[in-house]
Parts: structure tokens; sequence; C-alpha cells
């Protein structure tokens, strides 16, 4: 009788009270024990960062095409490297930034925004209104040069999520939120499966994916195939998006380009 | 055990365990958190968040499946069973606290509302490895939602007892959804094999908790018996019951309670009204049949609750024969009373008809 244990009564019986303090301090212990094993056995994180809260000012000249983004100078610039800084731009929220620019391409501007960067990927979350012009001149037009065909393996995330401000920004579980940014208008990225490559995602003339077209395929393993640019310190991989398939993905070869100015 | 509903019956045994429960999670939680910022500094203190209450959310449930069938096997579980509803409604509030954090996370400031949004987002229903995760999660936590929106003592009674219990038992449903939300996919985003062992041994833990009571309970129920005298069954010797305890045999697919106490013996339906909670595997305590589970009381000869307390369960008829008790497989409405047999007139006989 004496271990019969009736919850409404004060106190439960000594000896269940002492078993049960033992079972309190085991859970106590695994409670502990099972967040270091989840907390060490996760993924590494990225080195990735989102300046939120810092509010930067930027000077550059916008081009809208085929991304909205900032060209920055920079300065005493000399050598193989490009003359310019490129900042993709985009706005808050899971949306792109090309209402934003509207009317700003090739014109130089002072721009307020926070800063997202990754690994020499750079971005700009701009702050709506800022866009002041500028009475000085603006850069150059960047030229473009053909790299030729590439054949590639990796994953296709949203560039905002994946230089900075999501850790981490890419996988299966961060699947939905990629979509969402893509429709938005967030330009999308091809991150190679080693990590080491990134190529803009841009049609097979060059300009903007419609904003829907990667919904399908983002976020998992993909071979896609391409025509491989250079832009400044960019590179855009053109790609058919009607043609992607999952898993052997596999696109039109796209006609090859002439070195072209934009 | 009350007469009028409150928003929580407090007594001093829930705040313990309350506190308790908090104080588990709170240890949990900061840990999670803390060892994450520091292990990881690159990792955002949202994901950190998101991670640590849906883990918390997860290990919870797995407490709450361990308890029913622990405390079948040893009794000394029992009183973690009794405020488990307020462990379903602390697992609900992290799931939500969870799923709230990453809905807004990775669907709101978009161009679509946010529920839509996790259900569109991903339109690979069609393909196991892709399949859209989060909308499992999302079912998981409106099963929880429900059951703990109907998990007080009005909902009990308003719903009645097995309408509840069949309610309650889509925790399972919602189990399995999660199992899916985790396997699908946080286990397809992360590498490490540590993580998928963990979750084969939770669900293994649940699943031989579960078949282990059910084997032991499964032999209560096979058991064999046949009416011998005017449909009544042969269901032990009374020397097998302990003192103001009982036995619990299974007379026509239903679970009887057969109790001995002060020199008597009476039967009645194993299952509380309460919760269905076995009142065979209880104590007479105070003159009552006291439930192990939230010590609701009848008295053993009606069935009834001791006034002013209304719950009945029905009565079987029961005698003593030689030293054997028999009870007829008959239940007798709730609440009937029925004469107890005598074990000492029963023995009286007995040693008469020896002596004859």
């Amino acid at each position: 009788m004496n271990d019969f244990y009736i919850g409404y009564l004060p106190k439960a019986p000594e000896g269940l009270a002492r078993f049960l303090r033992r079972v309190i301090a085991a859970l106590g212990v695994l409670a502990i024990s099972i967040a270091l094993l989840l907390v060490m056995k996760q993924m590494r994180f990225a080195n990735s960062i989102f300046e939120y809260g810092k509010v930067r000012g930027f000077e550059g000249t916008i081009a809208t095409a085929p991304y909205p983004s900032l060209l920055v100078e920079r300065p005493g610039m000399a050598g193989p490297q490009s003359k310019y800084s490129r900042y993709l731009l985009v706005a808050p929220g899971k949306h792109g930034a090309d209402e934003l620019v509207a009317g700003f391409d090739g014109k130089k501007v002072r721009v307020q925004g926070q800063l997202i960067y990754r690994e020499g990927g750079t971005m700009v979350e701009i702050t709506p209104g800022s866009i002041t012009p500028l009475d000085t001149v603006p850069a150059d037009r960047e030229s473009t040069r053909d790299l030729g065909a590439v054949t590639v393996t990796g994953e296709i995330v949203d560039s905002k999520c994946y230089l900075g401000v999501m850790n981490p920004g890419q996988g299966k579980v961060h699947r939905d939120c990629a979509a969402r940014c893509l429709s938005g208008g967030v330009p999308p990225l091809f991150v190679t499966s080693n990590g080491v490559d990134q190529f803009l995602l841009v049609d097979p003339e060059g300009h903007a994916l419609g904003h829907d077209a990667l919904r399908e395929f983002v976020a998992e393993p993909i071979t896609i195939h391409g025509e491989l640019l250079q832009r400044g310190e960019s590179r855009l991989l053109m790609i058919n998006a009607s043609a992607l398939t999952h898993m052997a993905g596999r696109i039109q070869k796209a006609p090859p380009l002439a070195e072209r100015h934009e | 055990m009350s007469v009028q509903y409150g928003a929580i019956s407090w007594n001093r045994q829930k705040k313990v365990y309350d506190v308790t429960v908090l104080s588990l999670l709170a240890l949990y939680l900061g840990s999670f958190v803390g060892l994450g910022a520091w292990l990881h500094p690159s990792a955002t203190a949202e994901t950190l968040l998101i991670r640590a209450l849906g883990t918390a959310a997860f290990l919870l449930l797995h407490v709450v499946l361990c308890i029913g069938p622990l405390s079948r096997l040893d009794r000394r579980f029992l009183p973690l069973l009794y405020n488990r509803r307020h462990l379903g409604v602390t697992t609900f509030l992290l799931g939500l606290a969870h799923g709230g954090f990453a809905l807004f996370q990775f669907h709101a400031l978009g161009n679509v509302n946010p529920l839509v949004s996790l259900f569109v987002s991903n339109p690979r229903y069609g393909s196991v490895a892709d399949f859209p995760f989060q909308a499992l999660g999302f079912f998981a936590l409106i099963i929880l939602f429900l059951m703990a929106a109907t998990s007080h003592d009005f909902w009990l009674r308003n719903l009645s007892a097995p309408m509840w219990k069949r309610l309650h038992m889509l925790v399972y449903v919602a189990y399995a959804l999660l199992v899916a939300h985790v396997t699908l996919g946080a286990l397809q985003s992360e590498t490490s094999p540590v993580l998928a062992s963990a979750l084969i041994l939770g669900v293994a833990t649940v699943l031989s908790l579960h078949l282990a009571a059910a084997f032991r309970e499964k032999r209560i129920d096979q058991a064999r018996r046949q009416a011998v005298d005017e449909g009544f069954v042969e269901v032990c010797k009374v020397d097998r019951i302990a003192e103001k305890c009982a036995t619990i045999v299974s007379l026509s697919g239903e679970r009887v309670a057969v109790f001995r106490y002060d020199g008597r013996v009476s039967a009645i339906s194993n299952a509380c009204q309460h919760q269905n909670g076995p009142l065979g595997e209880g104590r007479i305590i105070d003159g009552c049949v006291t439930c192990p589970w939230h010590g609701y009381q009848y008295q053993p000869e009606s069935g009834a609750a001791p006034p002013p307390f209304k719950e009945k369960v029905p009565t079987f008829q029961v005698k003593v024969v030689e030293g054997a008790v028999f009870v007829h497989p008959r239940p007798n409405p709730l609440g009937t009373h029925v004469q107890p047999a005598e074990i000492e007139s029963s023995q009286g006989r007995r040693r008469e008809a020896q002596s004859r």
C-alpha cells in the first residue's frame, strides 16, 4: 500500500519519491546529453553574414539587368581584377529589387542598405526610398566574355539567403524559403556541390529568368548544362529552365555567344 | 476528483510536476541554444531556436508516448502519468513555437500568404526525398492542438470517455507524421548518421515499450474461461488476489477487475469512467477502489463514486465457492449494487463439507 501514488494527496510515498528523484536526475542528464549530441552533430554553418540593423551608405552605378546590381568602383584598382565590385541588390523580405531600381539603370546613385556577404559574394538589401541620383560619371559598361559550355552539378539557391540572410540558406530544409524568395524576384544562384563555384542563372538570351521558372528544382541535387559567361567579377550561367529535369537534369545547349557588350 | 470545473485543478503534486517539467525543458533549451551558439558562432539565433524548440517538442512527445506503457510495465512510473496532460499541452506549445518561428522564417515577408506558401512553395508531392515535409509538421500540429484543446475534463465529460480516448489516440497519427517530418526534412539535409540513428532509437523505444505492454495485456485477454455454473465463470483462486488489490480478467471481451477486501470480493469494470484507466491496477483505499492514474474512486459493491461525485462503472455478479472466485460475464447497469461475496462463509462451507 505504501507505494501507491495518489496525485491529489499532498505527498508521494517516500519510496516512490526517492525513485522519481532518480528518474528526474536521469532525465536531466539525458536532456543535456541529447542537446550536446544534436548540437555537435549538426552540419557546419557557413561563414556568411547579414548585417541586420546596420545600415550603410553605398555609391555606385545601378545595372538593372539581368538582375539589379550596384557597380562600385574599386579605389586605385589595377591589374586583372574587375574595375568594379558588383553588389547584387534586393529588397527587404523575400523580394527582388526590380521595382526599387526601376528608372536608375546606368545611373550613378547613393543607396542605403544592409550588407550581406559570403566568400566573396556580396549583396545589399536596399532600404526602400533610399536611392538618390548623383551628378557624377557612371561606371563603364562591363564587357561580357563567353567561357563556353559547361555541365555542373550542385544546387539552385536563392542568392539572398545563401549569401547570408539565412544560415543555412540551402538544402532541403530551406527549400520552401528559396522557392518563395525566387518567386519574389531574388536572383537565382547555382552553387556547385563542392561549394566553390557560384553562377547567377539567366535564360539563354542572358536575361533574368522568370520568377517561378525554377521553383520545382530548387534545393535539390541537380546537374545542369549551360553556357557560361563572365561579366566583370560575376559569372552567369545561361540555362533553358523549361528543359530542366530532376536528378539526371539535362538542358538544351544554348547557342554559342560571341563576345558582346551590353 | 472534483465536482466542478476549474481552469486547472492545481494541487501540490501538479505544481511539483509542472515545475520539474519546466525546469527540465529550460535545461534542454538552454543547453541546446547555449552550446549551439558556442560551437557554431555563425548560426543565427532564430535557426538555433527553431531547432531547439522542434527537437524539444519531438523529444517530449517521445516521453509522453513512453509513459503509458512504462506505467503498465512498472508501477513506479505511474506518478509520471498523473499529470501527463500537461506534458501533452507543453508538447503542443513547443511545437507551436517551432512551427510559428519556421513559418515566419521560411514563408513570411514573401509574395503570398505564409499559410498558402506552406503548401505551394514546394510542389514535389509526388517525390519521397523531396516531399514537402513542412506540411506534415503542420498537420501533426493540428492534431496536437485538437488534443491540447480537448484535454480538459470538461471535454472528457462532454465527449464521453470512449470518444475522448479515440480522439486522443490520434497522437499516434501525429507521431507518425512527425517521424516523417523529421525523416523527410532535417535528415535530408543533415549528413551525420548519428542523427538518423537517434531517430531510429527513439522510434524503436516507443514501439518496443508499446509491444511489451500489449503483450502483457494480451495474456489477460487470451486466457480462455468457460461458464460452469448458471453462466458464472471461474476466474481464479481467491488466494491469488492480494488484500485490497484486484486481479484483472477478460470476460466476453470486457476486462473485469475483481477486488478482494475485508474478507469480501467484488467485481467491477476495469475501465475508469475518467480516462479508461485500469481500475484493476488500483487499490482499495478508504473502502473505495482507487484508480492508479488519477485517483478516481468507486465503491466496490456498487461501482458508484462516493457522494458528491457522480462517476459510475458497471458491476458484475460475483461468488466465491470453495476458495474459487466466480464472476458472471454479463455487466450490470452502471452503479448497480451487488452483494459482495463473503470469503469466510465460502471457506466455512468448504470446511463443513470436508468434515461431513
